[in-house]
């Protein structure tokens, strides 16, 4: 008898937690927004690489409501990064960007972590709030992986395409963005191949 | 027959077996070896304390052509090697530690016949027999079960685990495929054309 009745306890208590706690407030991608410096991150598909904070590209977001209010304390579970572009990034199955805390007085919190997953994207970043894309440009923030084949491990197929990247530029093994792949970009794709860096 | 008379026996009879494998038959396609030669046709070989020779890392006809690779070798401890070189050109190497090989060959490699891949310079420092090289699974692998493999030129994604020529092994000094090497005999050369008259 007790058990169940536990259960039903933290059942609710997991509800109250994922719900918005300003009572009658829900998001509106159109007023909400999210601000960042930009720049260039990698990331691994352990989630060892690059994070936003790391680079001073850390996302504001601001979530607000139909009205234009803002809603305090929104759940950071409920607002995450996506690619702007599909297919280009694949995140991590499971593994989501979100918030680094839930919203403030006024509706504000930041994203600042690493991403987990695999490819490589120019297009920037997305902010999603309860499932919703956020209304406006992408985010100015390039991304590329370690897992350049995105197949969510760091395996010979990346050392196949990196090889191969040695010698005619692309962006998705210049894991120091400055322009160029070296002995740089070499060290910070080789942990990953050492530890067979994959999604968790 | 006492036990240890049976046990050197079946030993003796693992040798010759092993000695005849290496000295008979062809590397199939996408079998990766170790060879004293670069086409891939001696396994086994005799040195003397102190010499230098060259061993050969050869694929053989990897089907789907070549992109990178995969493998670790292990020598035994009465040999050291003093290079290892990869073919001139494009390939980077990521593997952590002496002969674990994850390569990236930068372009592809597509052969009918046999690829070397790495060329290592070794020098004897005891004339001990039976000494074997052999390959095994670099670390960590991308391949499960661990194995040696490469990716081929099609896709990135197209891993294929290698076949073990000659079962991936190389033999100095074998006891059971010659008779000793007698001393004296100085040269790589000389020990070559010994093995060869046999």
């Amino acid at each position: 008898m007790f058990r169940p009745l536990a259960a039903v306890l933290a059942s609710v208590t997991l509800v109250s937690a994922a719900t918005p706690l300003a009572h009658g407030q829900s998001p509106d991608p159109a007023q909400c927004s999210a601000t960042t410096a930009g720049g260039a991150i990698y990331i691994t598909p352990a989630g060892t690489g690059q994070s936003l904070a790391s680079i001073g590209a850390r996302v504001t977001v601001v979530v607000r409501d139909g009205a234009g209010a803002p809603i305090p304390n929104y759940p950071a579970s409920e607002i995450w990064l996506v690619p702007a572009v599909a297919g280009e990034l694949r995140i991590c199955s499971g593994a989501l960007t979100v918030a680094d805390h839930n919203t403030d007085a006024s509706g504000t919190t930041t994203i600042g972590n690493s991403l987990m997953g695999g490819g490589a994207t120019r297009s920037g970043l997305q902010v999603m709030v309860h499932g919703m894309a956020l209304v406006g440009p992408p985010l100015p923030i390039q991304v590329n992986s370690t897992d350049i084949t995105a197949n969510g491990k760091v395996d010979l197929g990346d050392v196949a395409v990196f090889a191969q990247d040695l010698q005619t530029y692309n962006f998705r093994s210049d894991f120091d963005h400055d322009g160029q792949i070296t002995l740089v970009d070499v060290g910070l794709i080789t942990p990953s191949v050492t530890l067979a860096s994959h999604c968790p | 027959m006492d036990h240890r008379s049976g046990i050197s026996i079946l030993l003796t009879l693992a040798c010759v077996l092993v000695a005849a494998t290496c000295a008979h038959g062809q590397p199939q396609p996408g079998d990766l070896g170790v060879f004293f030669d670069r086409a891939a046709t001696q396994t086994s070989m005799t040195a003397l304390a102190f010499m230098g020779f060259h061993l050969y890392l050869v694929a053989t006809a990897p089907p789907g052509g070549l992109l990178g690779w995969e493998c670790r070798l292990f020598f035994p401890g009465q040999m050291i090697v003093p290079s290892r070189a990869l073919p001139p050109g494009r390939s980077v190497d990521l593997g952590q530690g002496d002969d674990n090989w994850i390569v990236g060959t930068g372009s592809c490699v597509a052969t009918s016949g046999q690829a070397v891949l790495v060329d290592y310079s070794v020098l004897m420092l005891a004339a001990t027999h039976d000494l074997t090289i052999c390959l095994g699974p670099s670390s960590p692998s991308s391949f499960s079960p661990p194995s040696p493999g490469y990716v081929t030129c099609q896709h990135v994604d197209d891993l294929r685990p290698f076949g073990a020529a000659y079962r991936g092994c190389a033999v100095v000094n074998p006891a059971h495929l010659e008779p000793p090497v007698p001393t004296g005999q100085a040269s790589w050369g000389s020990l070559k054309g010994h093995y060869l008259g046999q």
